[in-house]
């Protein structure tokens, strides 16, 4: 029988895609099945055979991470602008001159 | 320490409206025709007509018949070392003698004005808000008389690009003139992040052009508080960017001192990774004047103390291959792994040596002191190499 | 009566930043490390991380100065460093327009050792079956010349390519002769084991400017147990090359490169002070190929990758002791991610960029005309895949095989700012992706990255290295010298 365990995670704090991606990086020693209830986000998690590490310190890495992947969104949707505008300048031909900002 | 100004007797002096430029010249049997451009420095022996102007180291004996309708002068025994092709300034009212350019050295600098957008808290040249277009007037005819051999001019302030067009000119002139001649040109490199000013100074397609421009720190808080302006730290590196956008050469100046010893290894971290393309960083020994003296307990730190830093600097650029050159530091006070970057570098007119120094044997390749280090302040640390 | 205003005068007047676009890796239970688009890495405590994020970080903070100047966060007033982030970014990637530099030539399967690792020689005489010929060789200058890259360099492979010295010279004076008038950057060299060269071959080599890579796995009873030959003597024939070769080239024309099999593991101090012994300046401790062992499991996967890094970093702390004791030698793969590190270029080794280099960088042409994406898609192609088989000299043209689906398709599962993991990596601006070997070990392009050991263990390499930078200021200079070694 494989050890499972269920992580619910607030979805005003968090996305989808933060979960998902959280969840993805374990994939090695796990499976994850990752939906969307009312209110919360529901990880369900069983761990592979082979595992060597308890479900508990499995639980607690994928919370470190969902919080990581949290603050990496926050980053990402801050300088999302920004970071067209640097890349659209180092593609073009005609340099950097005259930056409005 | 040369003196490069004097005032000076004038014997007979016809009326000028403004200051009036010679090359010097001690050959009584100069070719006629070139005669007016030059003033005759009379060391001894006879004088002959058709000069420009007559300087007199000694007195003039009675006998002596003056030519009439030019400036005569007397020329006091600190100028005794002029000689042929150096250039002077005798002022308008001839009282007053400048020498502006010296063939012997390879380190003519001309001072283009006072003026300045910064205010650096070291300034050896400290700004001064007057109208001194007469410096740049002067320059360009200084340009026509300086001798085409001459390997390098220099050129100065306060901040030139104040003259915005004006010196463009200049520079192109300084191209004309003197095709062979190195121009090195000092600058806070801010008027650069204007794109128009950077492409018309490319457009003067000098064939061996380079502007120095200071950076003090990798932190814009920290450069905008050594040179005292707001937002100098980021105009400048746009600036710099302008240029080398348009394959100008620009040379990279950080004085070392209190407030950029801390983080002149992150310094170095940031130029190569930012502006590693670079043609040259000079990292130079405090000048202990203007407002140096001034500032001196936020300044003064002893480059003994620093010497470490100044190594791990030195190696990082040039780990990443950047040309790299140590100036005004003596060789007692610096650590032997960065002799491939010092350089004998102190102006020949103002440097020296100190007692301490006579025994060293390595005094011929040590720059010496600044004058005013040697009077004001310099490392505690100097001592004689004896073997 | 001075005009001159303190230094708070000048710093940000109000304490709100905007963030600059970054990521991070917590590296332990107190640090975390922040990278940026431009590849600039900051080591941090983990509270200071959430507080920039948080916009809490106060401008006392001692990181909020190195923040700033490494362009993590800026003031509004700061225009510079979009300029200078923009800048650094163009410079990462400006290899990508020079395209296909490096041109592989197989020009003869046949070769007489028997490496175990190797897949893809034959021991036979028959010239007809497994040596190449000028009319392939020709189609494939074809396509070199097609390149759009100022610098084009060939390399002649095998097998072992001293065997059809013949067509080395073909392949060399035909490039030259087209060069007239292409007038490119060429640069020839021939990987060999050396154990038929003669003097002659050396003059041509000489007379050309070709460099010589050739294979030295370590000691003589290692590399002669790695690579068996009759007379057992490949070391001794090596050596002996490597003599011969320097004498007539010079010795920077030769270098040498190792194979890591299982027997190396145990014996990297052996290896490096081989290679220190002969004067050379650098070695490459490379990973175990996975090619030929298509029925791994995971868990012997995962085993070797642990191995395999316990060689490494004893590998490297070896090196560092020779590098202390003032003896400059490198390690080649650090230097590698230690340019992507410490500076804004990229130093375009195919199997660690972004996006891969199959074919983009460097493509092989097979003794029989067959196009591959890299040498490891032809060692595939042995082991019976051809997925990575791009066309033929004879009947593809230079679109067929370069936009071809396949290859389209790997190329895009390689740009790691657009899959799962690397995409959220704060390694990334240092790594790269192998499409093959995760082809070859997954049967997906883009593979599994949390079971991949291509990602465990360059993840590995990029924290090790950035430990050992961190905590030793020796160490950091001497990496500082690796990264600008290209």
């Amino acid at each position: 029988m494989l050890e499972t365990c269920q992580l619910l995670f607030d979805k005003a704090c968090h996305s989808y895609d933060d979960v998902q991606r959280a969840a993805y990086k374990f994939i090695d020693r796990c499976s994850v099945v990752v939906s969307v209830g009312d209110s919360q986000i529901v990880c369900d998690v069983e761990l592979d055979e082979k595992c060597t590490q308890s479900v508990d310190l499995i639980s607690q890495q994928i919370r470190k991470e969902v919080l990581d992947q949290t603050l990496r969104s926050r980053i990402r949707s801050e300088t999302e602008d920004v970071r067209n505008l640097i890349l659209a300048h180092a593609f073009s031909r005609t340099g950097l001159a005259n930056s409005p900002e | 320490m040369l003196s490069l100004h004097a005032r000076v007797i004038p014997i007979q002096a016809a009326p000028q409206n403004r200051s009036q430029l010679f090359r010097v010249s001690t050959n009584a049997n100069l070719p006629g025709g070139l005669r007016q451009s030059h003033a005759l420095l009379v060391r001894k022996g006879e004088i002959s007509p058709g000069f420009g102007g007559y300087l007199f180291e000694k007195d003039i004996s009675p006998s002596v018949v003056l030519p009439s309708g030019v400036t005569v002068v007397h020329v006091p025994t600190q100028l005794n070392y002029l000689s042929d092709n150096d250039v002077v300034s005798l002022r308008r009212d001839s009282s007053g003698i400048r020498v502006i350019w010296r063939d012997a050295s390879p380190h003519n600098s001309v001072l283009l004005t006072e003026r300045c957008n910064n205010y650096c808290l070291m300034c050896s040249q400290p700004p001064k808000d007057v109208d001194d277009d007469w410096l740049i007037e002067e320059a360009e005819r200084l340009i026509p008389l300086i001798p085409r051999s001459a390997r390098e001019i220099g050129f100065t302030g306060g901040e030139p690009t104040i003259y915005g067009e004006r010196l463009i000119t200049l520079l192109t002139r300084a191209k004309h003139y003197l095709p062979d001649t190195a121009v090195h040109v000092l600058s806070n490199g801010r008027r650069f992040s204007d794109p128009g000013f950077a492409a018309q100074w490319a457009s003067i397609k000098h064939p061996d052009l380079m502007v120095g421009i200071p950076i003090y720190s990798d932190d814009p808080t920290t450069h905008d508080y050594v040179v005292q302006a707001h937002g100098a730290f980021d105009e400048t590196v746009r600036g710099i960017l302008n240029l080398k956008r348009l394959q100008q050469r620009v040379e990279l100046r950080v004085v070392i001192h209190k407030q950029t010893v801390a983080r002149l290894p992150q310094l170095a971290e940031w130029i190569c990774r930012n502006l590693l393309f670079v043609d040259h960083v000079a990292l130079m020994g405090l000048e202990m004047m203007g407002f140096a003296r001034a500032n001196i307990s936020d300044l003064w730190i002893d480059p003994y103390d620093y010497k470490d830093t100044l190594s791990q600097t030195v190696n990082t650029l040039q780990t990443y291959g950047v040309p790299t050159s140590v100036y005004n530091h003596q060789l007692c006070t610096v650590n032997p792994d960065i002799l491939s970057a010092y350089r004998k570098s102190i102006s020949d007119w103002k440097n020296e040596y100190l007692e301490a120094c006579t025994q060293c044997v390595r005094m011929n390749d040590c720059g010496g002191f600044f004058t005013s280090s040697k009077l004001h302040r310099h490392s505690d640390h100097i001592q004689p190499f004896l073997a | 009566m001075s005009r001159f205003l303190a230094r708070t005068a000048y710093a940000p007047e109000l304490p709100d930043y905007e963030l600059l676009p970054f990521n991070f890796a917590r590296l332990n239970e107190q640090e975390t490390v922040a990278t940026n688009l431009a590849g600039e890495m900051l080591v941090l405590p983990n509270a200071t991380v959430d507080a920039l994020v948080n916009h809490t970080l106060s401008i006392d903070d001692p990181a909020y100065v190195s923040l700033r100047a490494r362009h993590f966060l800026r003031l509004p007033t700061d225009k510079s460093p979009i300029d200078l982030l923009a800048l650094k970014v163009r410079t990462r990637y400006a290899r990508l327009e020079h395209f296909t530099n490096l041109h592989i030539f197989v020009v003869s399967l046949r070769c007489e050792h028997s490496c175990p690792y190797c897949q893809v020689s034959r021991q036979s005489e028959d010239r007809e079956s497994f040596d190449m010929t000028p009319e392939i060789a020709d189609r494939a200058l074809d396509l070199v010349f097609r390149s759009p890259s100022q610098s084009l360099k060939i390399e002649f492979q095998g097998g072992e390519p001293l065997l059809n010295f013949e067509m080395i010279k073909y392949v060399v004076e035909q490039a030259k002769a087209r060069n007239l008038v292409a007038r490119r950057d060429l640069a020839f060299v021939i990987a060999t084991n050396l154990a038929p060269i003669t003097q002659e071959m050396l003059e041509f080599c000489r007379e050309h400017d070709i460099l010589i890579s050739t294979s030295l796995d370590g000691p003589a009873d290692l590399h002669n147990k790695n690579r068996p030959r009759p007379g057992k003597d490949s070391w001794e024939r090596a050596i002996n090359g490597i003599t011969l070769a320097r004498q007539t080239l010079g010795v920077d024309r030769v270098s040498a490169l190792m194979t890591t099999t299982q027997s190396s593991l145990p014996r990297v101090k052996d290896i490096i002070d081989i290679y220190l012994e002969l004067g050379f300046t650098s070695i490459f401790l490379r990973p175990l190929s996975p090619y030929g062992f298509a029925l791994k499991t995971k868990s012997f996967a995962a085993y070797n990758t642990d191995r395999w890094l316990d060689f490494y970093k004893s590998g490297l702390d070896y090196i560092l002791e020779i590098n202390r004791a003032g003896i400059a030698f490198a390690e080649d793969y650090a230097s590698l991610i230690l340019t992507k590190m410490l500076t804004s270029n990229d130093p375009g080794y195919v199997d660690l960029t972004n996006p891969a280099g199959i074919a983009i960088g460097a493509i092989v042409f097979n003794y029989d005309g067959g196009v591959f994406a890299s040498d490891e898609s032809r060692m595939l192609a042995e082991m019976g895949d051809n997925t990575l088989r791009l066309g033929d000299v004879q009947t593809s043209s230079y679109e067929d095989i370069y936009l071809s689906d396949t290859l389209l398709e790997a190329l895009e599962s390689s740009f790691t700012l657009s899959v799962p993991m690397c995409s959220d990596c704060a390694f990334e601006p240092f790594c790269g992706a192998d499409p093959v070997y995760h082809h070859a070990t997954m049967k997906d392009f883009t593979g599994r990255k949390p079971e991949s050991e291509f990602c465990r263990r360059n993840m590995a390499i990029f924290k090790h290295l950035l430990r050992l930078m961190s905590s030793d200021k020796t160490t950091a200079a001497i990496f500082q010298r690796w990264a600008n070694r290209c």
